[in-house]
């Protein structure tokens, strides 16, 4: 959250940041509840607030109003506990680190959209591959996106189509740092 | 087999302008978040070697190729595998021979030299080769190769599917 709020350039003092309601009209609602204190109007000093606290669900579910992602999430870790991918005997397990930096990714990039646009990004479909990867697969009517996370912290590569077929194709590190142009890109054609 | 299929040995390239059947599981799971196929069906895990199988359409028939599944055992089991939560696409060659990824499409039939329970010949099958940077293009080949199969899906007769089954499993 930090980091997301610095990238933003919302910070004014080491535990300050201000914010215009053009640029987060949700803060006045949504700060407060995450270990930041109101000062002046849409000035907020942080408390106690650790990044680790923007995972917990109950906390993304109430207070971000990002459920629908979060049912999502839950649907996904439901399925690799059943373990029903693996009874055709043709899949590789999943390991927890393809999942995690999978959710950390969809979280980390749908507080982004929301902090800095005031959007919310849509539901995607999340699944295993036969390698154990985990997919998050964007489809709708203006866009289609798929991000890949492996079994290992190597980089996650993702292929994008918008309108026509016009491709939008990279790959992003396993790190808490947003990557600009994707973070457009997805707020553009994902929300 | 179709008549005037054409002679293939294994290992040969399928020739172009001809159709391959993907077979794919689907699940409760994809129908209620609408992803038919998913992208999953697509995938291959680390045994596949790069190469995902699929059916020639020439040398083969949508029910046989659905019965094989039904006649085969899963994978270190002596437990049949289900068949009618499956799917078929019809995938034209020169699309897949147009993705970056793919390398080759070989005949690659698979004959038992004894034939046992939940084994099954398949006279069809073939491989679509990827390339070994496969992991950059990974998710635009997923993405392509849904899109083309999505308009593609194959009407299988499930009745006279079952009853190959039925046959080959007693």
């Amino acid at each position: 959250m930090e980091a997301l709020l610095r990238t933003n350039n919302f910070q004014i003092s080491e535990n300050e940041y201000q914010f215009s309601t053009r640029q987060w009209k949700g803060a006045n609602e949504f700060l407060p509840n995450i270990g930041f204190k109101k000062i002046t109007n849409m000035t907020y000093k942080e408390l106690e607030v650790t990044s680790q606290s923007l995972h917990e669900e109950s906390l993304l579910s109430q207070s971000l109003k990002l459920s629908h992602l979060e049912e999502q999430i839950k649907e996904a870790k439901d399925f690799i506990r059943s373990g029903d991918y693996l009874k055709e005997g043709d899949s590789d397990p999943v390991q927890m680190i393809a999942f995690n930096n999978a959710i950390s990714f969809l979280r980390n990039y749908a507080i982004g959209i929301l902090i800095r646009y005031n959007q919310f990004i849509s539901v995607p479909y999340i699944d295993v591959l036969k390698d154990g990867s985990i997919s998050v697969d964007w489809q709708n009517q203006k866009a289609k996106f798929l991000i890949i996370f492996k079994n290992s912290n190597r980089l996650a590569y993702f292929y994008g189509e918008r309108g026509p077929g016009i491709p939008y194709k990279g790959a992003i590190e396993m790190n808490d740092n947003l990557d600009e142009s994707l973070l457009v890109w997805m707020k553009e054609h994902l929300t | 087999m179709d008549e005037g299929a054409p002679h293939l040995n294994k290992g040969d390239s399928l020739p172009e302008g001809n159709k391959v059947f993907r077979l794919v599981l689907t699940s409760q799971r994809d129908r209620k978040n609408k992803r038919i196929p998913a992208i999953r069906c697509f995938s291959l895990s680390q045994r596949d070697q790069s190469r995902l199988s699929v059916d020639f359409k020439p040398f083969t028939s949508a029910e046989e190729c659905l019965s094989r599944v039904g006649c085969s055992y899963k994978t270190g089991t002596n437990e049949f595998k289900s068949f009618s939560d499956r799917e078929i696409y019809s995938l034209e060659t020169t699309f897949l021979h147009s993705l970056e990824s793919v390398t080759d499409i070989t005949y690659d039939p698979i004959f038992y030299e004894i034939l046992q329970k939940g084994f099954a010949n398949n006279p069809a099958h073939s491989l679509i080769i990827f390339s070994s940077n496969y992991d950059e293009t990974e998710p635009e080949i997923f993405v392509k190769l849904r899109d083309h199969a999505v308009s593609r899906k194959v009407d299988v007769n499930m009745v006279k599917v079952a009853e190959m089954v039925e046959k080959c499993r007693a």
